[in-house]
């Protein structure tokens, strides 16, 4: 697990713009930085979607517009190179192929994925400049011409070998491992998105609480925790029938509890809703789940989704542009902090108060009985029967002394100490009951005793602060509403339209969090009562001698089961603060402005607040730039507590962010991860040209981000230059070739100043 | 198994939590299998491998178990 993870070389034949063979190798972290320049639409992301393709067989980058449309650069180019498969003759075979070298610690993996693609003849259209143009259709998510066919096994296909330090030779892991979980182990999918870093996803990294869920769980492997507990929950709860009557009733029983957490109908499969989901994209999911834990995720990923088209609402109002407007628009962003501050405060309280019900309510229904309980509890404490524990620990001390309290001896051979050995082992598996006295103490001290202040505490006060929290939440509403009515009247339509779907989504907002409480309220009675028909299941099962089996491993399973718990519980919070302050830590040396903010918390429902000086949270309402410097600076946060040492490609580092900014860029990656391998995909505009200049930092150096870095580290640079004969948006190719950089001063043809040149 | 799947966090907070050898050993093993699962895996893989973990290390003895 902790071994570094290094990109040897990358071997591209025939994949989208790169015609024929091409091949990049990369610089280990103590030999620099790679450099990777090549200006827009010179196929820079594509290197990227190569990697992606090769090991996962997923573009992520520019996938999404559909096939007639030729917007996307990237989505309008066919997998195959146009000019190969141009040249291919009809009826043979032209091979898109990409092989990635990886090395994790002294073992090496090959890894190529092959494509065989067979022409017939090409179809195509006449535009109306009176050019051909070449048609394509997706086939398993993969672009081809029409008119090729994509052939099968063994033209098409994916192998992963390796070569270990003792080995002489590359061998074929496919005979121990499937290829794709071998790749699932080397560099996992779920955690691509981590090193394999795209701006547009940097940028929207912290829109939703997901991103940062996925990376801490993922990267330190929580997930591995609470996925083996619930494969155990799944085993506990089908215990195998026909042992007696009664235990096939419990059965049957927990099977229906099973049912509703998971979202199941009688035959197992899944149940759904007819209410449908939030939607964006035609592949978002349609309606949500029954019950349980998928329509809570589901509600949960809708709010998330729904906050991220707010905040995009929100920021189009803001540039609305409208005679005397910009008062309001001003007022309009004040409330809309405040509304969201109090909003939280209204939340949190209302889920303290709905948990204190669910937690704490039963107690008091169940008082009378509760201390009747203890009742008989104290009566065995008089009696001498319990705690258990210390009747076992004053049997050792006798053993261990060989004397007995009236001073008879207690060595090995006389007969008492047979006696007190034999009520030592009487005392083997009724700690347990222990626990009960144990809870009794607890139930006095706290509830018992001082029974008004347990209803104040845990119920008055939490429903008082609620409906303060809420009252002051709605007159501020109220106040927002007038705001928004203000800002359509004078926006005409547009405003009135954007200010109606912000109307309506927060709306559905509230609907899905009192969803989201009554479904985890709901799930959490569900347990409640499965927890109970548990342990009458375990009673029954125990009485019967054909059950016995099934009993043990029942035991232990809910042991195994109480353990992964507890681990993940420590370990989520310990992994969480550490990347927390980490992340703060990290973000502070990257910003240019590092006291524009206060601090920096990540929750323990992963939600983040990042506060400015006026104790705003600002994560949702970052610029660009700043939401990339704080992705990289989480990114780092997640290698050292999680010791995941992967290797980072970064497509436009430093794209979108401001002079000063990409000053500490340049200043500051350099001592970056210190042993992190590091490519950068760069365009001129962020790497060779000049530092913008910024009225806010008047003495700032124009010096370009790449004199920076190669100031404190050596670069390895690559060019991709486009070929000058392919213009066509169809037919462009690009070929990558080992650089340079280079300092130009021809001001006649608009050279001036740094630039990366072929060698 | 490969405990180097897994990680050395982890592994340092079963050390402080868990005491019983075979518990350990189980614990680390179910990660490893789980580790290696994806959405496709059937249930009835896992719950097969589980419990075959499960007989491994906590056998039924009849009679002696409790």
């Amino acid at each position: 697990m902790s071994d570094e993870i290094k990109i040897l070389s990358l071997e591209l034949q025939n994949y989208r713009q790169f015609y024929g063979n091409q091949k990049i190798s990369f610089k280990s972290r103590d030999e620099g930085f790679t450099v990777i320049f090549g200006k827009n639409g010179e196929g820079k992301s594509n290197l990227l979607n190569a990697i992606n393709w090769c090991l996962y067989k997923n573009e992520p980058h520019g996938v999404g517009d559909d096939v007639t449309s030729h917007i996307s650069e990237n989505k309008s180019l066919p997998i195959i190179n146009n000019r190969c498969i141009t040249e291919t003759k009809e009826g043979t075979r032209a091979d898109v192929k990409i092989d990635i070298w990886i090395q994790k610690g002294d073992t090496v993996y090959s890894i190529t994925r092959t494509l065989g693609i067979l022409k017939h003849r090409l179809e195509t259209r006449k535009l109306a400049s009176g050019k051909q143009e070449i048609l394509l259709y997706d086939h398993e998510g993969d672009r081809i011409p029409k008119g090729c066919e994509k052939l099968g096994h063994p033209f098409t296909k994916f192998v992963v070998t390796k070569k270990g330090p003792k080995d002489s030779d590359f061998t074929d892991t496919k005979n121990d491992i499937d290829p794709v979980n071998m790749v699932k182990e080397i560099l996992p999918y779920e955690l691509a998105r981590y090193f394999l870093l795209d701006g547009e996803f940097l940028e929207g990294f912290w829109r939703t609480s997901k991103s940062i869920r996925d990376g801490i769980e993922q990267i330190s492997q929580l997930h591995l925790i609470s996925g083996a507990n619930e494969h155990i929950q799944s085993l506990m709860s089908i215990p195998s029938k026909g042992f007696s009557r009664d235990t096939d009733e419990l059965t049957t029983m927990l099977k229906q509890y099973d049912r509703f957490e998971n979202s199941r109908d009688g035959e197992g499969n899944e149940s759904w809703t007819d209410e449908e989901r939030f939607k964006e994209d035609l592949e978002d999911p349609k309606y949500y789940h029954s019950t349980g834990k998928p329509r809570i995720k589901d509600i949960e990923e809708d709010i998330d989704r729904i906050n991220t088209k707010l905040t995009s609402i929100s920021k189009d109002i803001r540039n609305l542009n409208a005679v005397g407007m910009d008062e309001l628009k001003e007022k309009y962003s004040k409330l809309e902090e405040e509304l969201k501050k109090l909003e939280e405060q209204y939340t949190d309280a209302g889920n303290t108060f709905l948990y204190n019900l669910i937690k704490k309510g039963p107690q008091v229904l169940l008082k009378d009985a509760i201390q009747e309980s203890i009742k008989i509890i104290d009566k065995e404490v008089d009696l001498g029967g319990l705690p258990v524990k210390y009747k076992r620990i004053f049997a050792e001390s006798l053993l261990d002394s060989q004397q007995c309290v009236c001073h008879e001896p207690l060595r090995p051979n006389d007969a008492r100490r047979k006696y007190v050995e034999d009520f030592k082992v009487s005392l083997v598996g009724k700690e347990d009951k222990d626990e009960a006295h144990d809870l009794g103490y607890v139930f006095k001290k706290d509830f018992l005793n001082d029974y008004a202040k347990f209803c104040k505490d845990n119920f008055e006060e939490p429903r008082k602060k609620h409906s303060e929290a809420k009252d002051k939440y709605d007159e501020k509403d109220r106040e927002f509403s007038g705001i928004k009515t203000l800002i359509a009247n004078a926006g005409g339509d547009e405003a009135e339209k954007l200010i109606d779907k912000q109307r309506s989504l927060l709306e559905r907002i509230k609907k899905l969090n009192e969803w989201k409480s009554k479904a985890s309220s709901d799930l959490s009675n569900n347990n409640s009562e499965r927890g109970k028909i548990n342990v009458q299941l375990a009673k029954a099962l125990k009485s019967n001698e054909k059950a016995q089996k099934t009993l043990h491993d029942l035991n232990i399973w809910t042991k195994i089961g109480d353990t992964l718990t507890e681990i993940y519980d420590e370990l989520k919070d310990e992994i969480r603060e550490d990347v927390q302050n980490n992340t703060w830590k990290n973000y502070k040396q990257l910003l240019s402005n590092p006291s524009e903010f206060i601090s920096f918390e990540i929750e323990p429902d992963y939600t983040v607040h990042l506060l400015d000086k006026n104790n705003f949270n600002k994560v949702r309402n970052l610029s660009a730039g700043q939401s990339l410097l704080l992705t990289l600076a989480f990114v780092a946060a997640l290698r050292g507590p999680t010791g995941y040492k992967f290797p980072l490609v970064i497509d436009s580092p430093a794209g979108k962010i401001d002079g000063p900014n990409s000053h500490n860029i340049g200043m500051c990656l350099p001592n970056f991860l210190p042993n992190a391998q590091l490519t950068l995909l760069v365009t001129n505009k962020e790497y060779t040209d000049n530092i913008s200049p910024d009225p806010d930092f008047p003495n700032l150096p124009n010096t370009p981000v790449c004199k920076l870095l190669e100031k404190k580290i050596k670069l390895q640079h690559f060019k991709i230059q486009k070929d000058k004969d392919h213009q066509s948006p169809n037919l462009g190719n690009s070929t990558i070739l080992p650089g340079k950089l280079e300092y130009a001063n021809d001001p006649e043809k608009g050279r001036e100043g740094w630039m990366v040149v072929a060698k | 198994m490969d405990e180097k799947d897994i990680s050395d966090k982890i592994k340092k907070k079963i050390n402080e939590i868990v005491k019983d050898e075979n518990e350990k050993q189980l614990i680390l093993e179910l990660l490893v299998k789980t580790k290696r699962y994806d959405a496709q895996t059937k249930s009835l893989t896992i719950k097969k491998e589980f419990q075959l973990l499960l007989d491994q290390y906590f056998p039924f003895n009849e009679g002696k178990n409790e």
